[in-house]
């Protein structure tokens, strides 16, 4: 799965659960004007914890596929190790150049505010992120799938010229 | 309807001459942020002849005054709605009110005069670095100011409950040791257990303000990750809990609609009083992208996000959908908008849900995904719940018979212009857009034309918002004056 197929992934599971959402409130209000149901109240009841089970054995899958997919493990020993110093409003990388699918640890500080580090790849699409913070070291480790000009844009907001602060890395 | 909704007693007069004042301010004062959400808009979409010079102010104050405005409009109508039960102490709301405006003219002054523009979170260390040190004063003293007037109106509300219920069973946990009596509306539980979260958050505020006032007057410096945790534990439950007073509404009122009632039990409590405990620990989704913040904390975030979803969806979503299905409701304006709000609220509620999940976090963390959710909930969800209320307090205190016109053209522009506004938040977040940025790089471009059509839509909301409070505000004062 690439990273741009997950944002859409994402957009597409919450568009379904969205017209289903709309689509059953719809029916509701409909039985609701022509023929209200006349379903007991121990009926709606055993319903309810049909679904309240069976969406918390969905919860469970999903918390248990996230913890496993989570940025915050560091199993393998990074090839490319890269300094970030970050202030108002620029970034001061060690490095700007790495390899294709290289491991890559980025260490983040600021040396004023709170900042965001995204990196976003040609066609505009955000591969990972971090925040950089006051007197904190943050780790972002990241592979760069294609070679070519990736972005880094700062993801949190710092002051009135946040949305210029930009930088660049190239991928050979 | 046999029964008005919104019975006041003639005793509480005063009470509700108090509360149909503010519930009229608040509909001129919410023209305010919306505004600025038009202009923030507006400069995104690169209109020409639009600064973007002042696009942080704005967003600044559209966060403060809406969730200001909006909060205490949950308060005041919950007090109208409490008069049927209890009587909230009037003088003490006059106060809060009074401290409310203050407060909130006091945060103007602080971004727009005195340069502070900070966001509404103010995340350390960035008000100790922008702005006048005059701005930097009034800034700190208007958040003191509205988080005093809040509690103080939460204090009416609680003291009233008191004088009929104790704590115990104010917060329903005799029904959790299987006693049946008294018997306590569900209204008054649910607004009880959010009150407790409320003052909880409003405490770790005053800690907040002070670490702030100590790095201020000294040469000492906090933990920003600390003060991460507590600007988020604040912010984020009061917006939660926020939206748990309107569900405490919807509660006592929907069922109205279809001539029955939403009956408290053993299983309500033991629910209500777990969401208590599940919220105050969701804040930690906030921050999943601080990896300096332990794992198992991001865990127990995404842990308590999950659990707060499932507990609104099975038990307050559900209920509504199985009343709905079971009764013949009478579909006015108010029933309507309620119950499509419910629907916004969902579908808000599950791309929050999404963005909770760590890995999905990692792409969209301060993308437009985040402002898409919670303007779903917030914005077309409790928002437009609380306009539902308001239009039948306004029909019931001025006498007034709802006209179709308003159901019929009016309510479907409100949803039409705050559904597709949203929609352009979704699509942007999708596309990695990120949220609190003045102008998007040429690399962003779609986020500039998805901008644009977001201001048309906000333009239709704006229209029919302006005609529909101008008859809100109409019947209030007719009300007031019989």
């Amino acid at each position: 799965m690439t990273d741009f197929s997950l944002q859409w992934i994402v957009f597409l599971a919450w568009s379904v659960l969205s017209i289903i959402v709309l689509t059953v409130f719809y029916m509701m209000y409909r039985q609701s004007r022509r023929d209200p149901s006349t379903m007991t109240y121990d009926v709606i009841n055993k319903k309810r914890f049909r679904f309240f089970y069976g969406t918390i054995v969905f919860l469970l899958i999903a918390f248990f596929a996230a913890v496993s997919g989570a940025p915050y493990a560091e199993r393998e020993t990074p090839e490319v190790i890269i300094g970030v110093k970050s202030k108002m409003f620029l970034f001061e990388m060690t490095q700007d150049t790495v390899g294709t699918n290289q491991l890559v640890e980025f260490r983040i500080t600021t040396e004023d505010v709170t900042h965001g580090f995204g990196i976003y790849d040609s066609t505009g699409t955000i591969l990972g992120q971090v925040q950089a913070m006051p007197k904190y070291t943050n780790r972002l480790r990241i592979r760069f799938p294609e070679p070519g000009t990736y972005s880094i844009l700062c993801l949190e907001y710092c002051g009135t010229l946040h949305h210029q602060m930009r930088s660049t890395i190239t991928v050979r | 309807m046999k029964e008005p909704l919104f019975s006041v007693p003639i005793s509480n007069f005063l009470l509700r001459r108090v509360t149909l004042v503010w519930l009229m301010l608040s509909l001129v004062l919410f023209l305010i942020p919306a505004v600025f959400g038009l202009l923030m808009r507006s400069i995104q979409a690169q209109i020409p002849g639009i600064s973007a010079q002042y696009f942080y102010h704005f967003l600044t104050s559209h966060g403060l005054l809406m969730v200001g405005i909006w909060f205490t409009t949950s308060l005041a109508l919950l007090s109208f709605a409490f008069s049927s039960y209890v009587s909230p102490n009037p003088l003490l709301i006059i106060i809060a009110i009074a401290l409310i405006v203050v407060g909130a003219l006091m945060s103007l002054w602080a971004v727009f005069i005195g340069d502070m523009a900070t966001g509404w979170y103010f995340l350390y260390p960035l008000p100790l670095r922008l702005g006048t040190v005059t701005g930097r004063v009034m800034f700190f003293a208007a958040i003191g100011v509205l988080g005093v007037g809040w509690l103080l109106w939460c204090i009416a509300l609680f003291l009233a409950v008191a004088q009929r219920y104790t704590l115990r069973e104010a917060l329903g946990w005799h029904y959790i040791a299987k006693e049946t009596a008294p018997n306590v509306p569900p209204m008054i539980m649910i607004a009880g257990v959010s009150l407790v979260a409320v003052i909880i958050c409003l405490l770790m505020a005053v800690i907040l303000l002070l670490l702030f006032a100590l790095e201020f007057l000294s040469t000492a410096s906090n933990d920003a990750l600390l003060m991460k945790n507590l600007v988020f534990v604040f912010g984020h439950t009061l917006v939660n809990m926020n939206l748990y007073l309107v569900i405490a509404l919807v509660y006592e009122y929907f069922p109205k609609y279809g001539g029955g009632e939403f009956k408290n039990s053993r299983m309500l409590a033991i629910v209500w009083n777990s969401v208590l405990c599940i919220v105050l620990f969701a804040y930690f989704h906030h921050l999943y992208m601080d990896f300096a913040q332990p794992s198992v904390i991001q865990y127990v975030g995404q842990f308590a996000s999950y659990g707060a979803g499932l507990m609104a969806a099975t038990f307050t979503i559900f209920s509504v959908l199985a009343f709905v299905m079971t009764h013949r409701m009478e579909w006015s304006f108010s029933s309507i908008a309620t119950f499509t709000a419910i629907a916004m609220w969902t579908i808000g509620g599950i791309a929050a849900v999404i963005d909770a999940t760590i890995p999905v976090n990692f792409k969209m963390h301060n993308t437009l995904w985040v402002p898409a959710h919670f303007h779903s909930y917030y914005f077309t969800g409790a928002v437009m719940m609380m306009l539902a209320f308001m239009w039948t307090i306004a029909m019931e205190v001025s006498g007034r018979t709802e006209q179709t016109w308003i159901r019929r053209v009016v309510l479907p522009l409100l949803f039409i212009g705050g559904g597709g506004f949203v929609l352009m938040f979704y699509l942007s977040g999708m596309q990695s857009v990120p949220r609190r940025y003045a102008l998007y790089p040429a690399l962003l471009g779609h986020g500039t034309a998805l901008s644009y059509v977001a201001v048309v839509f906000i333009l239709i909301f704006l229209l029919a918002y302006l005609v529909l409070a101008g008859v809100l505000i109409t019947r209030m004062i007719r009300g007031l004056r019989r």
